[in-house]
């Protein structure tokens, strides 16, 4: 993906588990998964809006554009 | 294909396809809660109700029906079983249809008529309309030729062509629509 999610990096910073991450956000603990490696086709703006809050950050501090 | 993993995705809880798992909230409760059960058991009562009057039609009516035109119309009498062939081989075709609507049903229920599977059940019942079409159009030139039955027997079979002729036609469509409907749902499925 030339999108790359940067969610592991900014859990580590916040101390926070994927679990706690999902139950914030509202989603499941899979789907963060999902999104934590990459595997993520499309995300929501509710979602995004979501990890944000929960992790007091901006989109750009988990999302992130790379070259092939 | 897609729509089997994205389910199996429900009970194992991790998906390894990168597609979005489904979120109770968001995309896959809105159909269940949208799929009028009542309406539902309503059209399955019905479809026992057809199933069981065109059985009952295939085992005992047609039979019956076909010795006593054969007695009344003895120069015909040679079309009895042929004809009753080809009235019970219509029959199973009304009764393919019941059974694969009636599985349609129970997807539309469960929220999971968005499938290959459903595309599936639609092209059977369009064969089986098919096949439906082309015995009618059989039984209707053959009794126009050989002048069997009573004319009214003609025009009955007309209306039946064009009505099974409606009914294919309007399936397609639905089939296209249900496509279009799957595609855009397994779209939105990976959405998280």
């Amino acid at each position: 993906m030339a999108i790359r999610v940067n969610l592991d990096v900014m859990l580590a910073k916040r101390h926070m588990s994927v679990n706690e991450l999902a139950e914030r956000v509202g989603i499941t603990a899979a789907n963060v998964s999902v999104l934590k490696n990459g595997r993520a086709k499309a995300i929501r703006f509710t979602t995004l809006d979501g990890i944000c809050q929960a992790l007091d950050c901006q989109p750009g501090d988990v999302l992130e554009w790379a070259e092939r | 294909m897609r729509d089997n993993d994205t389910h199996s995705f429900d009970m194992s809880g991790f998906d390894m396809t990168g597609t979005a798992v489904k979120q109770s909230e968001q995309t896959s409760s809105g159909d269940v809660s949208h799929s009028h059960p009542l309406l539902i058991s309503t059209i399955k009562g019905l479809i026992v109700l057809l199933g069981f009057v065109s059985l009952v039609c295939q085992v005992w009516g047609l039979p019956s029906l076909a010795a006593e035109i054969a007695v009344e119309d003895p120069p015909h009498a040679y079309l009895r079983y042929p004809y009753l062939a080809v009235s019970i081989a219509l029959i199973v075709c009304f009764e393919i249809v019941l059974v694969a609507m009636w599985q349609l049903l129970t997807m539309v229920a469960r929220g999971v008529v968005f499938s290959a599977r459903a595309r599936r059940l639609v092209n059977i019942v369009i064969w089986a309309a098919i096949v439906a079409e082309v015995l009618f159009a059989g039984l209707w030139i053959h009794g126009l030729m050989v002048s069997a039955g009573p004319p009214l027997l003609a025009v009955v079979l007309l209306i039946a062509l064009i009505v099974v002729l409606c009914f294919i036609l309007l399936m397609v469509v639905m089939r296209t629509l249900l496509s279009a409907a799957t595609a855009q749902r397994d779209e939105l499925e990976a959405v998280v």
